[in-house]
C-alpha cells in the first residue's frame, strides 16, 4: 500500500499531454484572425444560443454546473435563463437588469454602477467578439487543430480586482465564441461552454423582457 | 446577482438597529427530564468531507439578494464556505472553526463587510455543534437538548420518531438570537433551511441544490 501511495503520487506530479496541444500564432495569423473576428462582430445583430457554465472552487472536489439559454441583440440587450438546476432570469437592457428568481421579479438600475457596467460589457463583448479590440486588455493568442485561444490580462485595477485572466475560445472555422473562462484572482475560475448558437437569426424584443 | 449584493451592502450599517428581540424559548409544553451524563448535541447534517452546494435566498429590511452558498466541511475542526452569484462570481470565500475565521477572499464591496462576520456565524451555528448537554426536555413528540456557549445557549430540536434535528435555536443568556429550521426531507436530509434572526430583519433561505449538478 506504501508503495501504491508513492507510485500515485508520482503520476500525479508528471504532467499528462494535452490531447489539444496549443501553438503559438505569428504576427500574421493574428492579424488575420482579428480582422475576420472584428468583421463577423460588425455583421452580427443577433446570437441566441445554449450554455453550460461550470464553477470550480479551489477548496472543492465537484464543480457546480448549471445550464440554460442566452439571447444577444445588439447592441447590449442580453439575456441569460438558467433552466437547471434553477430557474434564474437575467435581463441586461438599457443600463438596467432586470431578474427573474424563481418566479420573483426584480430590477436594478446598474447605469451609475462602474463595476457594474464593465463585468455586463465583458460579457457581451465576449460572446460578440468585440472583447479582443478592447484596449483594457493586453492579448495573447494560440491555437490548435479546432480552437483558436486568446488569453486577456486585464490592465483596469476595476476589473483586476475581480478577474485575473479572461480566456475566450474561439472556433477556427466560424469565428464563433466557444468557451469564456473567467480565472480570479485566488485562482477559481468560471467556464461558460456554448453550444448550437445561431447568428442573426430574429429574436423578437419580447424576450428581452418579463 | 452581484450588483444586487453591492446594494444590499449599503444597508448593512442599518444591521445593528434592533428590532424586538425575541425572549427565550417557550418550554412550557416540555417536561424537564434528567440530561443523560456525558450526552453531547450533534447536528447531523454536515460531515466531514462532503460538499454542500444551495441556492440562497437572503432579505433584510425588505431588500433582497440572492446568490449561490456552497459548503465544505474540511476536517475535524475547520469548515469553509463560499458566496457566488449566479454567474459563479466569487463574492466571499471564508473558513472558521469554533473559535476562528480567516477570510480568504472578497470582492471589494464586502471586504470588512459585517455581513460577512454574520453569515459566518451563522454558518458556524449551522455546521458546528458538539455542545455538552446540560439540560434536556421533551414532549410527546419532540426533544430539546439545551448547551451552553459562550455567553449563552443553543438549544436542538429533534423529531423523537425520526431523530430528524427539525429546528435550532441561538440565545444570549436572556434573549433568542437566531432560529435555524430544517425542513423538505429528503433521504434524512433537509433540503431547506431557514435562518431568521430575531434581533436584525435578516433572513436567509437555503434551499439544496440537486445532487446531480454538483458534478
Amino acid at each position: 500500500m506504501h508503495i501504491i501511495k508513492h507510485i500515485i503520487l508520482i503520476l500525479s506530479l508528471v504532467p499528462v499531454a494535452s490531447t489539444a496541444q496549443n501553438s503559438s500564432m505569428d504576427s500574421e495569423e493574428i492579424n488575420q484572425f482579428q480582422e475576420e473576428i472584428a468583421q463577423k462582430a460588425g455583421s452580427t445583430n443577433t446570437i441566441k444560443g445554449e450554455f453550460v457554465q461550470k464553477k470550480q472552487l479551489a477548496f472543492l472536489q465537484n464543480e457546480i454546473q448549471s445550464s440554460g439559454r442566452f439571447f444577444y441583440a445588439s447592441p447590449d440587450k442580453i439575456k441569460w435563463s438558467y433552466l437547471q438546476p434553477y430557474s434564474y432570469e437575467v435581463i441586461f437592457r438599457n443600463h438596467k437588469l432586470f431578474i427573474d428568481n424563481e418566479g420573483e421579479q426584480s430590477s436594478i438600475d446598474i447605469g451609475n454602477n462602474e463595476l457594474f457596467g464593465k463585468l455586463n460589457q465583458l460579457i457581451i463583448n465576449s460572446i460578440n467578439g468585440k472583447m479582443l479590440q478592447n484596449k483594457n486588455f493586453e492579448t495573447t493568442y494560440e491555437q490548435n487543430a479546432e480552437f483558436v485561444v486568446a488569453k486577456l490580462l486585464p490592465t483596469d485595477p476595476v476589473v483586476l480586482k475581480l478577474f485575473r485572466e479572461i480566456i475566450l475560445t474561439f472556433d477556427k472555422t466560424t469565428y464563433e465564441i466557444h468557451r469564456v473562462m473567467l480565472v480570479e484572482p485566488a485562482g477559481d475560475d468560471t467556464q461558460i461552454f456554448f453550444t448550437k448558437l445561431k447568428t442573426n437569426v430574429p429574436i423578437d424584443d419580447s424576450v428581452f423582457e418579463f | 446577482m452581484y450588483l444586487s449584493t453591492i446594494r444590499f451592502l449599503s444597508f448593512s450599517s442599518l444591521l445593528f438597529l434592533l428590532g424586538a428581540c425575541g425572549s427565550l424559548p417557550d418550554l412550557t409544553e416540555f417536561d424537564k427530564v434528567p440530561a443523560k451524563p456525558g450526552e453531547v448535541a450533534q447536528n447531523p447534517y454536515f460531515s466531514e468531507g462532503d460538499e454542500k452546494v444551495f441556492k440562497a435566498d437572503i432579505s433584510i429590511y425588505k431588500n433582497e439578494f440572492t446568490g449561490i452558498f456552497v459548503h465544505r466541511k474540511m476536517n475535524d475542526t475547520i469548515h469553509r464556505i463560499a458566496l457566488l452569484s449566479e454567474f459563479g462570481k466569487t463574492l466571499f470565500d471564508l473558513s472558521y472553526s469554533r473559535n476562528f475565521s480567516k477570510l480568504n477572499y472578497s470582492i471589494p464591496e464586502l471586504d470588512r463587510s459585517y455581513i460577512i462576520t454574520i453569515l459566518a456565524d451563522d454558518f458556524r451555528l449551522l455546521t458546528i455543534s458538539g455542545g455538552k448537554v446540560g439540560e434536556r426536555y421533551e414532549s410527546t413528540e419532540t426533544e430539546v437538548l439545551k448547551t451552553a456557549i459562550e455567553k449563552g445557549f443553543v438549544y436542538y430540536y429533534f423529531k423523537k420518531e425520526s431523530q430528524d434535528l427539525i429546528k435550532l435555536t441561538k440565545t444570549s443568556a436572556k434573549k433568542e438570537k437566531v432560529n435555524i429550521y430544517f425542513t423538505n426531507f429528503k433521504n434524512k436530509l433537509p433540503e431547506t433551511i431557514q435562518i431568521v434572526h430575531s434581533g436584525i430583519n435578516l433572513t436567509i433561505v437555503l434551499n439544496a441544490i440537486p445532487q446531480a449538478y454538483v458534478d
